[in-house]
């Protein structure tokens, strides 16, 4: 009984290793079928598949890819609880009802993200963070629609909303981190760490244009206070712009959606620079830079933010990226293959 | 040359004699008291790179029910691999047990008995 499933998932496997054990295996996976649970049917297929790639593409970019979705699905948790606490707690005006509606969209496909993490590496700590976020996700969608009067005070210094919003810079720097960490620590080069140089700049480009090109709260008062207030876009970018409105008060507002995208991308630059000329980090570089790209374009359409700075990241990923690759073809040319599949002493399933 | 765990029980089955893929698998299962669990997908990969290595080879195939089924055998060079291998294991243990009752024993004076009467 070879299933059309197994036989879908068999095309992981490069041609040649298909053509070889490509039955005996479906052969082999059918007789373990024998008397388990269908639960454990499913982790063989994903196995299976994982091997596939393993056998394709080498242990070692299963080993990052995976080390990878740990450290951003997790990361990404937290800064899906984070941004559900500032829904929470701030003004829902501050977003309006259409974009807070899609942000809480976006909070969903992070915890589908984080749950994928947290299939392919299912530890106590992951399964509970998982409940954490998906309670804050389902609390802030239902309080989302319940429409609150904005406070002006929301964006004052020392509010607990300003301090979150200052958690929110640090969740998205752990984000970074957390993308560079699982590849980072294991290898570097002088190319690698120019790179993540440039990641940085683009970085600083990324908090300069976000006070420049942004929508900036503007509040009228009478004489028993706060009355309304509106958003205007500031062209002139000052040092308060850049430093404090631009840099943590923009990061959870109305142009948050492409915020995510351009700390998620910065994450990727890291990922992508410090993982030795990595092919496959730089592949998921170039889809997540297109990807980010075309989510900008939409949502900036959307929100009339006046943004064409914000192009500049992705270019630069998408750039880098494309160093990264060809420099790694060159050097398969040279016959000076980096992946080493040193499996050392007793290293199980890595020969 | 040291060898992945996978690897090293495939040779140790097959020094046996031939043995099909699904055969590979169970008899590591079995040998090993089900303490190793190898993977359909981790095990064929092993089998392909033990066979490019030059380590095992085709010893014969045969139909069962309709499905064609590859007995692999151990080359004189998987042979030698085995072996180096195991003395190398061997030396390995040797060292950590000798540590292990260095520091059990010898530093304290203490035996695991007297420490529970204690």
């Amino acid at each position: 009984m070879k299933t059309r499933r197994r036989r879908a998932l068999l095309r992981v496997y490069s041609p040649s290793f298909r053509s070889r054990y490509g039955d005996e295996m479906l052969d082999a996976l059918d007789a373990e079928d024998f008397g388990q649970s269908r639960t454990q049917r499913f982790a063989d297929d994903i196995d299976f598949a994982r091997n596939g790639v393993a056998q394709r593409f080498g242990s070692d970019v299963v080993a990052d890819i995976e080390g990878g979705m740990r450290w951003v699905g997790l990361v990404a948790l937290a800064t899906c609880v984070m941004w559900s606490t500032v829904s929470l707690i701030s003004s829902n005006q501050l977003v309006g009802p259409v974009p807070i509606n899609l942000r809480m969209g976006v909070l969903w496909i992070i915890v589908l993200a984080a749950s994928i993490g947290r299939l392919l590496l299912p530890r106590r700590g992951a399964h509970v963070a998982w409940f954490i976020g998906l309670f804050a996700v389902v609390g802030s969608t239902y309080l989302g629609y319940q429409q609150r009067e904005a406070l002006p005070s929301d964006l004052y210094l020392g509010t607990p909303a300003y301090l979150l919003r200052w958690q929110t810079a640090a969740i998205a720097l752990l984000l970074l981190l957390g993308a560079a960490a699982p590849i980072g620590l294991r290898r570097s080069s002088i190319v690698s760490t120019s790179l993540g140089i440039l990641g940085g700049i683009g970085l600083a480009i990324r908090f300069s244009t976000i006070g420049a090109f942004s929508l900036a709260p503007r509040f009228s008062y009478d004489a028993d206070g706060y009355v309304s207030y509106s958003y205007t876009a500031i062209r002139v970018p000052t040092f308060a712009n850049l430093v404090t409105r631009g840099t943590f008060v923009d990061l959870a507002r109305v142009d948050l959606l492409p915020n995510f995208g351009w700390w998620w991308l910065i994450g990727l630059i890291c990922l992508a620079s410090i993982g030795l000329l990595r092919p496959t980090a730089a592949v998921s570089a170039v889809v997540a830079a297109t990807v980010s790209l075309g989510a900008a374009v939409f949502f900036n359409g959307m929100s009339g933010v006046q943004a064409s700075l914000r192009y500049v990241i992705p270019t630069i990923v998408i750039v880098e990226s494309t160093v990264i690759l060809v420099t790694y073809w060159r050097r398969q040319q040279g016959g000076h293959e980096a992946d080493s599949a040193s499996a050392g002493p007793m290293n199980a399933n890595a020969h | 040359m040291s060898i992945s765990t996978t690897a090293f029980w495939t040779l140790s089955v097959l020094a046996s004699g031939p043995h099909h893929g699904y055969g590979i698998l169970k008899s590591i299962s079995e040998l090993s008291e089900e303490t190793v669990d190898v993977r359909v997908g981790a095990l064929y990969r092993t089998i392909d790179r033990l066979e490019s290595d030059g380590l095992i080879e085709v010893d014969h195939r045969e139909t069962v029910d309709g499905r064609e089924r590859t007995y692999y055998r151990l080359t004189p060079k998987g042979h030698s691999e085995l072996e180096s291998n195991l003395n190398e294991m061997q030396m390995m243990t040797a060292v950590a047990e000798t540590r292990l009752r260095k520091t059990s024993f010898g530093e304290f004076g203490i035996r695991p008995t007297t420490m529970g009467i204690l």
